[in-house]
C-alpha cells in the first residue's frame, strides 16, 4: 500500500491510538521488509503519511522492524526534517541562508511573524500555522525565500507572503491539500 | 530483446535519435519550458500548466515540452519557443501572468519578439536577438557537464542517447577493458568535486584491489550546505550523464550495487532520479545482465531526511545501514570497509557527471583544461549582490574576477564588491585583494580559503562580516553531530563570539580565542566538517580584523546590519586597546 492513499474514516493524524496507527501504517511498511537500512525510509513514509512521527508510531515501526523503540527513536531525532511533534495546517519554512541574509530574508521572517502571530520555533495553538526556519532552502538566486508546505518560493515581495499564508489555511482547511 | 550489447544498443539509439529528430524538426510550435526547482520557485510550473491550458484550449497550436534549467537562473521562468524550421529562442521573466501575453504575441502570430527574447539557442543570432553563446554570462564559460541543461527533458532517457549518451559506457563495456578504463580515468587527473578534492582514481584503485564483495558504491547528492545547489540541479537537468558515469565507474571498479544518496531537502531531484533509474532498468541499462553482457549493476535511490553531517562519506554509509547519520573513525578507509563492512566507493554527483566527459575526450586530453592539480571545469553556483547569478562553469583557474564581473555582470544595485564566500560555511572569506587568485583547490588552500563544492556567495558592502560570522558559525554548531567535543563545544563557542560582538559586548582577547581555537578544532575533530568548521571564523579574522574591532571597541556596526544596544566607544576596550597597542 502507497503512503499516499486516504486515511481510513476517523483516523486523526494528529492523535491516532495504537490499534489505529498498526492496523494503518503496517501494510505500508510490508515492501520494506526485505531492504537492507529500512529505518528511514519507512520514517519518510510515516511523515509522509500522518506528517510527523509520533511515539505510537515509533513503537509500530519498532515492533514492525523487530527492534527497540529507542533505537527507532535515535534515529528520528537525528534529522532535521522529520518531526516529532503534531504539524500545524501551514508549515512555514524561512530561508536564513546567506543570500536570503543580505537580500530581505530578515524582513521576510519578520513579515511572516507578524501574519501568524508566532515566532520562529513555534507552533501557533489553534495548529493554523508553525514557523521554521531553514539553513538555505538552494534557491540562492530568487532571494528572499520561504517554503509553505514543502512548495519553495522565492522573490518574495513585501506584503506577498501573508496572502499567501492565508490561501494556503484555506487550501488545507478545505481538505485540497496536505502535509505533503 | 536480443543481440551483444553493441547491436542491442544501436537499436536503441536508433530509435531515439528518430525520435530526437522527429521533435527538433517538428511540424509544430514547441514551447519549452525550463522546469527546476530554481524555476519552478519563481512560478515556472504555473507557467507551464498555463501554457498547456492554452494550446490545449485550442487558442495556439503548440506542444509544450518540459526541460532542465539552463543555468541563467536570473532570467527565470525562462521559456523556450521554436517555431517550425526556425531555431530556439530563449524568452526570460515568463512569469504566469505573463504567460497569456506570450502566446498571443508570439506563439499565436508566429513572430520572434526581439524587445522580450534574450537569446537565440545555437551559433546564429536573429534580428535584434543574440547567439546564446555571445551573451556575456555564456561567454567566458566553458560548458561540458551543462551541456545538455535546458537542452532535453530530463525524464526521457532517449533525449540523452540522442544526443549521444551512454555510448561512452557501451564503448567501456564492449571495447575497453576495465584497466583501459581506470587508466584514462587516472591519466585525466580527475579529483572530487564535493569540497574535498581527492583524486578520484586512486579512490577507485583502493576500491578496486579490495577483494571483498559485494561492493558498494555511492553517488553523494546530500549537499546540505548553504548557497549551493548544482549537484540537484544536475540531477534535475540531466541525470543519466551521472547514472553513465556511475556505470562506468561500476564496471572499471567491479561494483555489484550502487545508492544514489539524495538530501531531503531535494524531492524534485530524488523524484528525477528515481524516473531515471526505472527508465535504465526498461531499456536493460541497469540490473542483471546489463545489454546481455556479463556486468550486472544494480541502481537504487535513497533520501535522507536534513542533516549536513551526512555528506561526509562515512556519516552517509551510518545513515544508510540505518544508524544515525554521524561520521566513524577512518582506521580503515571506507573503499576497503565501508557500509555494510564491505568495499564502498563513494564519490560526489559532479565527480561522476566528468566520467563519460574523460571517456569521450581520452584522459590525456581532459588534463589538458584546468590546473596541473585540479583539471577539467568546475561548476560554481553564483549568488549574493550580482546582477547575474545560476549556475555556470568554467575551467579550473579561472580567476575569481572573471567569475564576479564578466559572467555575473558585477556588483547589483551600483554596491561594491567586499568578499566573497566560497565553500558554505566552511570557506575562507576572500577579500578584494584576492579578485585575481585563480580558482583551483591548489591555489584556494594555498590562500587560506577553499574551493569547496562550489557555492559563491558574492557581498557587498551592505553586508556585516559579524552577522555573517553568526550565521555560519551557528549552521555549524547546529548541524555538528556533536560526537566530537571540540566541534560541539568550540562551534558553540564561536557563534557566542560573534553574537556579542554583534550586541557590543566584545572583547579584543575573543580575536585571539578565535585564532587559537581555530586550529585546536582542525587538530581535534575526527571528520572534515569539524575541521573546517572553524576556518571562516579565522578568515574573518585574519581579512577583516578592522571591522570586528570597530564593534569591539567604537560598538558601531558601519553595514548598520548589527543591532548594537549601546552607542559611542566603549571606555573599557579603548583602554585595552591602549594596553595592546592596536591603533582603533
Amino acid at each position: 500500500m502507497s503512503s499516499d492513499a486516504a486515511l481510513p474514516a476517523g483516523f486523526d493524524r494528529r492523535n491516532a491510538s495504537y490499534e489505529q496507527i498498526r492496523a494503518d501504517f503496517w501494510p505500508v511498511m510490508a515492501p520494506y521488509a526485505d531492504l537492507e537500512g529500512a529505518i528511514l525510509p519507512i520514517l519518510h513514509e510515516a511523515q509522509r503519511r500522518y506528517g510527523w512521527v509520533s511515539e505510537t508510531t515509533v513503537r509500530v515501526i519498532a515492533e514492525f522492524l523487530r527492534t527497540t523503540p529507542p533505537s527507532v527513536y535515535a534515529v528520528l531525532t537525528y534529522y532535521h526534517e522529520l518531526m516529532t511533534t503534531p504539524p500545524a495546517d501551514v508549515h512555514v519554512l524561512v530561508c536564513a541562508g546567506p543570500a536570503c541574509r543580505v537580500a530581505g530574508g530578515p524582513r521576510l521572517q519578520a513579515e511572516v511573524e507578524e501574519s501568524t502571530g508566532i515566532t520562529v520555533g513555534d507552533t501557533r495553538r489553534d495548529l493554523a500555522y508553525s514557523i521554521g526556519s531553514s539553513a538555505c532552502l538552494g534557491i540562492c538566486m530568487h532571494p528572499p525565500v520561504a517554503a509553505i508546505n514543502l512548495a519553495v518560493r522565492g522573490n518574495l515581495r513585501p506584503g506577498q507572503v501573508n496572502r499567501m499564508l492565508r490561501e494556503a489555511l484555506a487550501r488545507v482547511r478545505q481538505g485540497e491539500g496536505g502535509h505533503g | 530483446m536480443s543481440g551483444d550489447p553493441t547491436s542491442r544498443f544501436a537499436a536503441l539509439r536508433g530509435r531515439a535519435v528518430a525520435e530526437w529528430a522527429a521533435l527538433v524538426q517538428s511540424r509544430q510550435t514547441r514551447i519549452l519550458v525550463q522546469l527546476a526547482g530554481c524555476g519552478i520557485a519563481v512560478g515556472a510550473m504555473e507557467t507551464f500548466q498555463d501554457l498547456v491550458q492554452a494550446t490545449r484550449g485550442g487558442t495556439a497550436e503548440a506542444t509544450v515540452e518540459l526541460v532542465g534549467c539552463s543555468g541563467l537562473c536570473y532570467l527565470e521562468p525562462i521559456v523556450e519557443v521554436q517555431f517550425p524550421g526556425g531555431p530556439r529562442v530563449l524568452y526570460g521573466g515568463v512569469t504566469p501572468d505573463r504567460a497569456p501575453e506570450l502566446i498571443d504575441t508570439v506563439v499565436s502570430r508566429q513572430v520572434h519578439r526581439a524587445d522580450w527574447a534574450v537569446a537565440v539557442r545555437g551559433p546564429d543570432a536573429l534580428p535584434g536577438i543574440p547567439s546564446l553563446e555571445t551573451l556575456p554570462f555564456m561567454k567566458s564559460q566553458l560548458r561540458r557537464v551543462l551541456v545538455r541543461h535546458g537542452v532535453i527533458d530530463p525524464t526521457q532517457i532517449g533525449h540523452y542517447i540522442a544526443l549521444g549518451g551512454y555510448s561512452q559506457f557501451v564503448r567501456a563495456l564492449t571495447s575497453l577493458s576495465p584497466d583501459q578504463v581506470f587508466a584514462e580515468v587516472t591519466a585525466s587527473g580527475l579529483v572530487g568535486r564535493g569540497g574535498a578534492a581527492f583524486p578520484t582514481a586512486r579512490k577507485w584503485e583502493t576500491a578496486r584491489k579490495t577483494p571483498a564483495r559485494p561492493k558498494y558504491m555511492f553517488c553523494n547528492a546530500e549537499e546540505g550546505e548553504p548557497a549551493i545547489y548544482k549537484d540537484r540541479r544536475i540531477i534535475e537537468s540531466d541525470p543519466h550523464l551521472v547514472l553513465e558515469g556511475m556505470l562506468i565507474a561500476g564496471l572499471a571498479i567491479g561494483i555489484d550495487k550502487g545508492y544514489v544518496y539524495i538530501g531531503g531537502e531535494h524531492h524534485l531531484a530524488a523524484e528525477r532520479a528515481r524516473i531515471a533509474i526505472a527508465q535504465m532498468y526498461e531499456i536493460g541499462l541497469a540490473g542483471k545482465n546489463i545489454l546481455g553482457s556479463d556486468l550486472s549493476l544494480d541502481l537504487e535511490v535513497r533520501v535522507g531526511a536534513g542533516s549536513y553531517a551526512v555528506g561526509e562519506s562515512s556519516a552517509m554509509m551510518s545513515s544508510l545501514e540505518g544508524k544515525r547519520g554521524m561520521p566513524r573513525p577512518k582506521l580503515v578507509r571506507s573503499a576497503e570497509k565501508g557500509v555494510w563492512a564491505k568495499p564502498t566507493n563513494m564519490n560526489n554527483v559532479e565527480t561522476y557527471a566528468n566520467v563519460p566527459i574523460i571517456l569521450e575526450m581520452g584522459g590525456a586530453e581532459y588534463a589538458k583544461t584546468g590546473t596541473r592539480r585540479s583539471t577539467g571545469t568546475k561548476l560554481f553556483a553564483p549568488s549574493g549582490q550580482i546582477m547575474r547569478g545560476g549556475l555556470i562553469e568554467v575551467p579550473f583557474g579561472t580567476p575569481l574576477r572573471t567569475i564576479v564581473f564578466d559572467i555575473c555582470g558585477g556588483m547589483a544595485n551600483g554596491g561594491a564588491f567586499k568578499f566573497a564566500q566560497p565553500g558554505g560555511p566552511t570557506g575562507g572569506a576572500m577579500p578584494a585583494s584576492m579578485l585575481d587568485l585563480p580558482m583551483s583547490n591548489e591555489d584556494c588552500a594555498k590562500a587560506g580559503t577553499v574551493l569547496g563544492s562550489g557555492g559563491l556567495v558574492i557581498f557587498d558592502q551592505s553586508a556585516c562580516v559579524v552577522d555573517l560570522g553568526i550565521y555560519m558559525m551557528a549552521f555549524n554548531s547546529i548541524e555538528s553531530c556533536t560526537r566530537c567535543t571540540t566541534c560541539r563545544i568550540g562551534t558553540a563557542r564561536l557563534t557566542d563570539i560573534f553574537q556579542r560582538m554583534s550586541r557590543g559586548e566584545g572583547h579584543l582577547e575573543d580575536l585571539e580565542t578565535i585564532r587559537w581555537l581555530g586550529p585546536v578544532m582542525i587538530e581535534t575533530t575526527l571528520c572534515g566538517l569539524g575541521q573546517a568548521a572553524p576556518v571562516p571564523a579565522v578568515s574573518l579574522v585574519d581579512h577583516f580584523r578592522a571591522e570586528l574591532e570597530e564593534h569591539i571597541v567604537h560598538r558601531q556596526c558601519s553595514s548598520g546590519v548589527c543591532r548594537i544596544l549601546t552607542a559611542g566607544p566603549n571606555p573599557h576596550r579603548l583602554e585595552d586597546a591602549r594596553v595592546l597597542k592596536i591603533s582603533v
